[in-house]
């Protein structure tokens, strides 16, 4: 081996699973006169939704969580790590959160292929290139995205966009899950694979998961607890199907309204 | 080549082979100005009146405003418009037709392009020779041409292709000095312009040129042997718009206020 | 309406140079622009234009991009003098390079006691007038560039661990890659085309500072057909340029309109 190959290789490394623990967290996001105040806990290995209608704070909480949005108050920890904590000063960059990120709108790198999108965060953790590759490969056949693994993320469908954003959550072994309508661009047949790979990521890995939704269905399908946000607030707390059962406000009540107009099938 | 355009050049010409050159010369302005056949060039006629227009090289650009001042003093209806550039360009734009007046040029070379053109000629109003310059102080102890080869020091010249340049190509080669030049500028300001900001040790430019640049620029005399001198030729155009005014400024410049002001700048004269 | 001034508008910009093509001596065009003197002064423009278009990408693509995205204080004012070149006078610039670098300026007079040799009349003082010149077209497009790429995509990379670094190089600027390719083809052309610095703080001297437009600024006093030859491969040359740096924007703009993969967004 020549010493410029040996030293590439010295500097590739694999990327350690982050060490992982409780969610606990308290945000507090002021926009004029619009207040974001959640508190939120997520034991390991454990998964809460967040729920609400648009604009009630939820997509913004969990940018708070991910360090995109500052905290005017309020802190962010994550087993013994201290994200973030207004109090203190203390603001750790999303870069090294060491969370697994998929937001709304999902925002693939254009111009890299499905696989490249997926092993985005192992590769810049500096893991060599076929090891990053071989676990996209994975994480894509796991979603049933794999035959378009060479095809650049401005040709995918929203759907596969989707299903390739939360590979590349998945693929950097994150402490954390935040992911943000993970599903809403999945079909049917798609979505229930997704929630699948994501329980079991959770699971197996026993990070703690937010999974913001508009959809009860994903609450229940998916979460131990859940939240209702709205107006920036939590307005109820309590398992899935507690929530189900005794709606707290009319945005709630509506929900489990369109939950009963669907095939029963769909709630697990 | 001492006499001027179409059938005014009749009243200086004297010698049989030139009346038959100037035979040769008759223009598209022969006979065409109102002057014509009169027997004595003259600037003290009723006055000529109107804009002239002069087009003049870039030397010339002090000395003209002294000229034009006089001139206009003494003709009081007269006014005189200069347009001041490479003696080449202002030929290319009478050879195209530019309404012009008068054309002085700093190359006997490049009048003949608008003779040959025109069939006229010109006649000789001043002299120039070339000088060395150097910034004020002379930093670089710059004594002769020989040091014009010296790669050590930074040394600005003329194209070869500019009039400044033949010139200088000439007094070189006589002193038998192969300079090592490290700009040919685009005329002899420029290449003056280099001096004066102390970017060049030393430089071959018109005499005129460094007397005109005031307290930075000094100037070093090229030995008599090798100085070559640079004829100055006005042309009153053959289809002037106002050849009377066109003739008087001629004539003002080889008149002995003319001369004057020429050598006051360092020109020599006929 | 809008059509005659329209129509004015591109007749003042292209007659001038079917002017140029009418006035070209064909018959003997191929000898005129093979002379030694042409291919020096070519050889001289195109290896300068293309060191300072590298040089433009190299510092002014970090530049655009802290005008484009960094925390800076001030970033409008920054702004604003990185445009000053472009409405200066270029002769104004290479005076101002000579009162900076000139043998008596105090920088140019410290770099002549340290190597010897001074900026002025040397090709890398034809390299730095035209970085002078080029650099605002640069930074300005590649700027535009940057500013319209989407920087939740960077904030959505740094979420997976990339460091601001890698961001950059793996997301913002292949991203910007079309307005970077246009900006570098305008830095191109703008050096190529460069004249009054550098004669100014330059020189002309063949084969080491006469570019181009020197050689055909000299020409036009003593041979206007050379001239006109040596301005008419100019013209070939900056319109290639243009047309190959526009094939390829035009191929990544597309690609970039397709980017955006799925739809709506809540606060």
């Amino acid at each position: 081996m020549t010493p410029v190959l040996r030293r590439v290789a010295g500097r590739a490394r694999a990327l350690a699973p982050a060490p992982t623990g409780d969610l606990d967290a308290h945000v507090v996001v002021r926009r004029g006169t619009w207040t974001l105040d959640l508190a939120l806990t997520v034991p390991a290995g454990r998964v809460v939704a967040v729920l609400g209608p648009n604009g009630g704070g939820k997509s913004t909480a969990l940018a708070a969580l991910a360090g995109l949005v500052r905290l005017d108050a309020g802190h962010v920890r994550l087993g013994d790590r201290t994200l973030a904590d207004a109090a203190a000063d203390v603001d750790v960059p999303p870069e090294r959160r060491r969370l697994g990120v998929l937001l709304q709108d999902v925002l693939l790198v254009p111009h890299l292929t499905a696989r490249e999108n997926v092993a985005f965060g192992r590769r810049a953790a500096g893991e060599h290139a076929g090891d990053a590759r071989r676990r996209a490969d994975d994480l894509l056949a796991a979603l049933a995205v794999e035959d378009r693994a060479r095809t650049r993320a401005h040709r995918l469908s929203g759907g596969q966009a989707q299903r390739v954003g939360l590979a590349r959550a998945l693929a950097v072994d994150p402490a954390a899950l935040l992911l943000d309508e993970p599903f809403a661009a999945l079909d049917a047949s798609g979505r229930t694979v997704a929630r699948a790979v994501v329980e079991r990521h959770v699971r197996a890995t026993g990070v703690p998961a937010v999974l913001v939704t508009h959809d009860l269905a994903d609450a229940l399908a998916l979460a131990d607890d859940v939240v209702v946000v709205e107006h920036g607030r939590a307005v109820q707390r309590g398992t899935a199907h507690a929530v189900a059962a005794a709606p707290a406000t009319p945005y709630v009540a509506g929900l489990v309204a369109a939950l009963d107009g669907r095939a029963p099938g769909v709630v697990t | 080549m001492r006499a001027r355009c179409a059938g005014r050049a009749v009243a200086v010409a004297v010698a049989s082979g030139l009346l038959a050159a100037l035979a040769a010369c008759a223009g598209p302005g022969a006979g065409a100005g109102p002057g014509t056949g009169a027997p004595v060039p003259t600037t003290t006629d009723a006055g000529p009146t109107g804009t002239v227009v002069v087009l003049a090289a870039a030397s010339l650009t002090d000395v003209l405003a002294t000229v034009v001042e006089d001139l206009e003093r003494a003709h009081p209806g007269l006014e005189v418009r200069t347009s001041l550039g490479a003696s080449s360009t202002l030929a290319a734009q009478v050879v195209a037709g530019a309404p012009a007046d008068v054309l002085v040029t700093a190359s006997a070379a490049t009048m003949s392009t608008v003779t040959d053109a025109l069939g006229c000629t010109p006649a000789v109003v001043a002299r120039n020779t070339l000088q060395i310059a150097v910034p004020a102080g002379n930093p670089a102890d710059v004594t002769g041409l020989a040091d014009l080869a010296d790669p050590d020091l930074t040394v600005a010249l003329c194209d070869p292709s500019a009039p400044c340049g033949a010139v200088a190509a000439q007094v070189l080669m006589s002193a038998g000095v192969t300079a090592a030049p490290d700009t040919l500028e685009q005329d002899a300001r420029a290449t003056l312009t280099k001096v004066r900001l102390g970017e060049v040790d030393a430089a071959l430019v018109y005499r005129t040129d460094v007397l005109a640049a005031g307290p930075d620029v000094e100037g070093l005399d090229v030995p008599a042997e090798h100085s070559v001198a640079t004829d100055y030729l006005a042309l009153a155009l053959p289809d002037a718009p106002h050849p009377d005014a066109a003739r008087a400024v001629v004539a003002h410049l080889r008149s002995p206020a003319g001369a004057a002001a020429l050598r006051a700048a360092g020109f020599g004269t006929p | 309406m809008l059509l005659v001034p329209a129509a004015l508008a591109l007749v003042l910009l292209l007659a001038p140079l079917v002017a140029l093509v009418a006035a070209t001596p064909w018959g003997d065009l191929g000898s005129r622009v093979l002379e030694p003197a042409v291919l020096d002064a070519l050889r001289l423009s195109l290896t300068t234009a293309a060191v300072s278009t590298v040089l433009c990408l190299l510092v002014g693509v970090p530049l655009a991009w802290v005008l484009a995205r960094a925390d800076l204080r001030g970033r409008s004012l920054v702004r604003a003098l990185v445009t000053v070149p472009l409405v200066l006078p270029p002769v104004v610039g290479g005076v101002a390079l000579l009162l900076l670098l000139g043998r008596r300026a105090p920088v140019g007079r410290q770099l002549e006691a340290w190597f010897g040799v001074g900026v002025p009349f040397t090709t890398l003082a034809v390299v730095l007038a035209q970085t002078f010149v080029a650099l605002p077209f640069l930074v300005l497009a590649v700027e535009g560039a940057i500013g319209g790429t989407d920087e939740r995509r960077e904030a959505a990379a740094a979420t997976l661990g990339a460091s601001r670094w890698y961001v950059v190089r793996r997301v913002t600027l292949p991203a910007a890659a079309p307005g970077i390719a246009a900006g570098a083809a305008l830095c191109f052309a703008r050096a190529l085309g460069e004249f009054g610095a550098t004669l100014t703080f330059a020189g002309s001297f063949p084969g080491t500072t006469r570019t181009m437009p020197l050689a055909v600024h000299l020409a036009l006093d003593t041979d206007p057909d050379a001239a006109v030859a040596m301005s008419l491969l100019l013209l070939v040359l900056s319109v290639a340029v243009l047309l190959v740096m526009r094939g390829r924007w035009m191929g990544g703009l597309t690609g970039a309109r397709d980017a955006a993969p799925a739809g709506g967004r809540s606060p």
